[in-house]
């Protein structure tokens, strides 16, 4: 069949456009990359079957310019783009600019990005429809004085929101008054760095709420489907660090309620390609609409671990001009998925960032496991980008045992070189609340401590103080010599040292 | 080779005696250690420890095993001697140096030299990996230098501020 695109542009990093490269090559769709100076010998670089430089090292100068990569696409001779997520992927101008050249833009329209990624008009749209919101103010902060009006209206706490992206990036919790002034600069200053874009928004902090989100395809024919719902409670600083399929919260009757109103506010926005209806629940199982993600997200797999569906392919044919592949009746959710992302950061001393290079890296493998990386030994991880490693999913026919896989996968997994969290995400997984299902998005911030983290077993401590005092004595460099007459196994030599007595 | 080698509040006391057997704290454990894709393989009766081991200084290590990075100091009895003799003298001006957690960006400097700070104060915001991050004083004191500029590039480890304690 002749295909409509023949050469797609990834305008992104990392695992993501590792991961949507695989799709292309599954459709036989070749693949640009463009690339950062640090990131030059990236496997998405390599991956690519052709890459260019964006010349430059901030995100700034390299995957938020646009003008850049509208140019690569046109040497390149590329017909779409797609964006990932974060960096352009949720930018009208950038989709409204691909769109004036010509070019295919693998996502919503430039229009309904526009109308939903601006989360202050989504309020106003799934308001229209008759979803609930969160009480807050509908528009962007104008000044200190009219976000002191409007915090003390809804009551403390507030959050503030960047209107222009999500990954919990520009938002703030404030507590009282007194704090606003330096969180709303904050909030602006790491919005404009992170979106390009500083406005930020305001609403009512709920106290204990669930986050549960609802995966939907669009295409360019009316035909909107939903693909279950996922649920991301587990965060830190409002960043999801654990997501999972189905959600143990959500029954029959009120799936039906929130996959429903996500189906709503896309049809009335005239959404099309793939996109995410966030919504927060509160204790009494009320949910209220949050936001609407225009674009593919980190946790996308945990979705098509349990439908089947590639959902960059549906994007890809969708963006084609080709209808739905699959109707609502025949989407089949299967067991339970689950996924853990694994950031460099050190859940001992404060998720402070990690960075430098990976000497070693060995990825779990086995039945029903998946892992999206980006990286591999040798890489540097910088302080350019965000800090995530790997996204690895589980699935299993229920819950415990997706559960029980996923704590055997972080086990087997082994990183050196960078600290991560991988501790972290077993401590979480085995927390008799989580495993319960009796958890909140209040879970990490009030049961975690640096302390939490159980001491390494005594065997694995005597390990580190042998391999370091060996070390130090030169007994661990390798040598042929032998001494003794013993023949020791291949591999295993102690080398003869005159401080050994 | 004998050696203490200390992880955080532990210490262990170690021999080497011969070619496979190390004494850990007056046990003897059976041991054989070999490389396998540059790291080191650690065998301690027949469980088996893949690491990675990086020389800080002439005693400090950064040792990696399983999920765990390390830091530990390994003193043979020679050294630990020279260090208690030179100890004595060495500790008089040293002042509490914050440093640079991570590279970055300072993007607001929130103490001046001089200015009388307690335990939480915020002191520098330094933006890495599109996040924020507040340096807070561990310490009661005052500033006596504060060593970069606002939207100064820092490396991991670079000298930012140096607080006077109160004693």
């Amino acid at each position: 069949m002749e295909r409509k695109i023949r050469k797609i542009l990834v305008a992104n990093r990392g695992e993501i456009a590792v991961r949507v490269m695989r799709t292309c090559a599954e459709l036989n769709i070749e693949t640009v990359a463009v690339y950062s100076d640090p990131d030059a010998d990236a496997p998405f670089v390599r991956m690519a079957n052709e890459a260019y430089a964006l010349e430059g090292v901030t995100a700034a100068q390299t995957y938020l310019d646009q003008g850049k990569i509208l140019d690569i696409a046109r040497r390149s001779n590329a017909g779409a783009i797609h964006p990932g997520y974060g960096f352009l992927s949720e930018n009208e101008d950038f989709a409204h600019l691909i769109e004036k050249k010509g070019l295919i833009f693998i996502g919503p329209s430039a229009d309904a990005i526009r109308k939903l990624g601006d989360k202050t008009s989504a309020r106003k749209i799934a308001e229209s429809v008759g979803v609930p919101i969160v009480p807050g103010i509908t528009d962007p902060i104008a000044n200190i004085a009219d976000a002191t009006r409007v915090a003390s209206q809804v009551t403390y706490p507030i959050l503030l929101k960047a209107a222009g992206g999500g990954g919990g990036k520009g938002m703030r919790i404030v507590h009282k008054e007194g704090d606003l002034d330096a969180a709303l600069r904050a909030a602006k200053s790491e919005a404009k760095s992170a979106f390009a874009d500083d406005r930020v928004y305001l609403e009512k902090y709920l106290s204990h709420p669930r986050h549960i989100e609802v995966q939907v395809l669009a295409d360019a024919y009316g035909n909107i489907i939903h693909l279950g719902e996922r649920e991301c409670s587990i965060q830190r600083r409002h960043q999801k660090v654990i997501e999972e399929s189905p959600s143990v919260v959500v029954d029959p009757a009120l799936r039906e309620q929130i996959t429903g109103a996500a189906m709503k506010i896309c049809r009335e926005s005239g959404y099309r390609n793939a996109g995410t209806v966030e919504f927060l629940l509160d204790e009494n199982e009320n949910f209220y609409f949050l936001e609407v993600n225009t674009r593919l997200q980190v946790e996308h797999p945990v979705t098509e671990m349990r439908t089947g569906i590639d959902i960059v392919r549906e994007q890809i044919l969708i963006s084609e001009g080709d209808p739905l592949s699959v109707r609502q009746e025949s989407v089949v959710f299967s067991g339970h998925s689950i996924e853990c992302r694994i950031y460099a950061e050190d859940p001992s001393n404060n998720f402070f960032p990690s960075t430098g290079k990976i000497v070693y890296l060995r990825p779990p493998s086995g039945l029903h496991l998946r892992e999206d990386r980006g990286v591999e030994a040798g890489d540097e991880v910088t302080a350019y980008y965000d800090p995530m490693i790997a996204k690895l999913i589980a699935w299993g026919k229920s819950r415990p045992e997706a559960i029980d896989r996923m704590i055997r996968a972080l086990k087997e997994y082994e990183i050196f070189g960078v600290k991560n969290n991988i501790t972290l995400c077993l401590w979480i997984l085995n927390q008799p609340n989580f495993r319960q299902g009796n958890f909140d998005t209040t879970f990490l911030q009030n049961e975690f401590t640096s302390e939490s983290i159980p001491p390494p077993p005594d065997s694995i401590q005597v390990a580190a103080a042998l391999l370091a005092a060996l070390h130090q004595n030169g007994l661990t460099s390798e040598s042929p010599h032998q001494s003794d007459g013993d023949t020791p196994r291949k591999g295993w030599i102690l080398k003869r040292n005159d401080g050994l007595r | 080779m004998t050696a203490s080698a200390r992880i955080a509040d532990r210490t262990f006391e170690l021999s080497v005696t011969n070619h496979h057997t190390a004494v850990v704290d007056g046990v003897a454990h059976e041991i054989r250690i070999g490389q396998k894709h540059g790291l080191l393989e650690l065998m301690i009766n027949g469980q088996r420890f893949k690491g990675f081991v990086t020389k800080k200084t002439e005693t400090l290590f950064e040792v990696w095993v399983k999920h765990y990075c390390f830091e530990v100091h390994v003193e043979d009895y020679r050294a630990d001697l020279l260090r208690r003799f030179s100890a004595a003298d060495s500790k008089s001006d040293a002042g509490m140096i914050v440093c640079a957690p991570m590279p970055g960006l300072v993007t607001a400097i929130e103490v001046a030299v001089g200015d009388q700070i307690a335990v939480g104060a915020g002191l520098i915001i330094l933006e890495a990996m599109k996040m924020e991050n507040e340096l807070r004083a561990t310490v009661t004191g005052r500033v006596r230098s504060v060593e970069v500029v606002c939207n100064a590039t820092v490396e991991k480890g670079q000298r930012l501020i140096v607080i006077e304690p109160d004693t």
